[in-house]
């Protein structure tokens, strides 16, 4: 059943579990994070729960093409943000796929990709006050604060990687970014000496430390920032996706790039597994279908409900 | 105060601890120990993709001395035990206790690991290039002059030429199915030319193109040469 909107926003917030939120991103473009949000929509929909799909790829929204629903355009993000639509839930549209609701920036004003910073905490502090199961959040290329704070927020962080070098590299720049933005407790003093550090320029002769490195070190001379540091990166739940799989060399990079996590950043970064490429993506985009709609019978969408399912079942642990 | 970012230095790496550098638990296995090791070598190989951007290939070899140093301990019983001991990880006392699985049978699989263990690239792994994961490098036969003449000349492929020309090239039958998603089992039916086995006329020409391709042969050559798909 369906509460109408508005009705939600009365309501005592304890009485009303809080969603669980999902943010897929990563540095590069063209990686499939819209891909994968809808899909993963799609999977979360087929499994009984309710979805509210988000489109904060700002300026470059596209998570209705993937969905493969014509928005109608009556309200957008934009509306929400400068004020037009009061409560959050009035913005999310009921597509054509049951219990899929999306908020699209497919009308979205052109000055979108600029929201403000009161703008910005205002959509953090109501995404939990969507009446709904699972948001999930479809977020842009690059490593603004906005991205990186909207997937801070969430309850799962999903990266999504392609097997080639710029995205690899792509990977590693949001990972660091996501990591520094992240230590909320340590003093902005070692944020900043963490920045420098990782920021270093090889071919200057000093040599680019790690974030391990530096754990360790400050583990020798501060014991007690390096305890906070441990804190802050244990509370990120991150998860690698390898998508656009084409030689069966490339399954390992998932399982390679989490070793590499775990020596460089010293953080553990989860890995949920990988999706081949498939040109049926593509005609599925075109025909305006979901991929996994279209082709339930598929590896892919096998694959996409597993990752969803095991998710799933992380957040009930 | 002022934080000063600690400066690298190659003889003191971090994360010493073996069971950690290789991202096992001190219970590991045999087993574990051999998957984790050929894990982590690939994972920090020369040109891995997995970390690019992160670290130079200096730093690369020495990651893989490590890894090496911390698998030569842990596959080897007798030091493992000792570095157990050492680490806390095993109460002397209980050394007796420690049950070693299968040792027999992971022997075997250990060693010929080892063998791709050196860091340098052998030739034959470099040919296939630094990204392909061959843990047993395809080996080329010697250069066969008349099997080359027959392959540029020939207008008939029955499956056993082609059979001779995939393991002259060193190709192993797995690998062609690896790529092209073809079952093993029609892979070996075209090789037998097992008529009773072989899938649809409709198939098996898109399946034996794409096999001739795999083993460096022009497909439609193959497929026009191929005694099952020209009888009709």
């Amino acid at each position: 059943m369906h509460l109408t909107a508005g009705n939600t926003a009365e309501k005592p917030s304890a009485e009303v579990a809080r969603p669980r939120i999902w943010a897929v991103g990563g540095g590069k473009g063209g990686v499939g994070k819209s891909f994968i949000s809808a899909s993963m929509g799609v999977a979360l929909a087929k499994a009984g729960k309710r979805v509210v799909l988000v489109d904060l790829d700002l300026g470059g929204a596209n998570l209705h093409t993937s969905l493969g629903v014509s928005p109608d355009g009556n309200s957008t993000l934009s509306d929400y943000l400068n004020g037009k639509v009061r409560d959050i839930n009035q913005v999310a549209e009921q597509t054509e796929i049951e219990r899929i609701r999306l908020i699209s920036g497919a009308a979205d004003s052109l000055d979108i990709a600029n929201i403000k910073y009161f703008q910005k905490t205002k959509l953090l502090r109501n995404l939990a006050k969507l009446d709904t199961d699972y948001v999930i959040l479809d977020l842009g290329a690059g490593t603004s604060y906005n991205t990186l704070d909207f997937f801070l927020e969430a309850d799962h962080g999903l990266i999504s990687v392609t097997p080639d070098p710029s995205s690899v590299e792509n990977t590693y720049r949001f990972l660091k970014c996501v990591f520094i933005r992240s230590l909320r407790s340590v003093p902005k003093q070692v944020r900043e000496t963490i920045l420098q550090m990782m920021a270093k320029n090889r071919k200057a002769g000093a040599r680019a430390g790690s974030l391990a490195d530096f754990i360790e070190e400050m583990a020798r001379i501060k014991p007690k920032i390096a305890d906070m540091l441990r804190r802050d990166l244990d509370n990120l739940k991150l998860h690698i996706i390898v998508n656009q799989v084409l030689e069966p060399s490339d399954t390992e990079l998932g399982r390679a790039m989490q070793m590499a996590c775990s020596r460089y950043f010293s953080t553990r970064v989860g890995y949920l597994g990988f999706l081949h490429h498939d040109t049926l993506v593509l005609k599925a985009l075109q025909q305006h279908r979901t991929f996994l709609s279209t082709f339930p019978q598929s590896r892919l969408t096998v694959n996409i409900d597993a990752m969803v399912a095991s998710l799933m079942a992380q957040d009930d642990d | 105060m002022t934080i000063e970012a600690p400066e690298r230095s190659m003889t003191d790496p971090v994360m010493k601890d073996y069971y950690a550098l290789l991202r096992i638990t001190p219970d590991a296995s045999k087993l574990d120990i051999i998957s984790a090791y050929r894990r982590a070598k690939l994972a920090f190989r020369k040109d891995s993709l997995a970390v690019y951007s992160l670290y130079d290939e200096e730093e690369l070899s020495a990651i893989r001395r490590q890894i090496d140093k911390a698998y030569a301990v842990l596959s080897n019983r007798d030091k493992r035990l000792t570095y157990d001991v050492q680490h806390g990880y095993v109460p002397e006392a209980g050394l007796m206790d420690r049950v070693w699985p299968d040792e027999e049978e992971l022997l075997a699989e250990s060693e010929a690991l080892s063998e791709e263990a050196p860091d340098e690239p052998s030739a034959a792994n470099q040919e296939v290039g630094s990204n392909v994961v061959r843990l047993h490098p395809a080996k080329k036969r010697d250069y066969d002059p008349d099997l080359e003449r027959r392959m540029q000349t020939a207008e008939v492929f029955p499956g056993m030429l082609l059979r001779e020309i995939r393991e002259y090239r060193g190709i192993d039958l797995q690998s062609v199915a690896d790529h092209t998603r073809i079952s093993m089992s029609y892979l070996q039916a075209i090789e037998d030319e097992d008529i009773s086995a072989l899938p649809a006329r409709v198939y098996l020409k898109g399946y034996v193109g794409q096999y001739a391709a795999e083993i460096g042969l022009e497909p439609h050559r193959v497929v026009q040469g191929y005694y099952p798909l020209s009888e009709e």
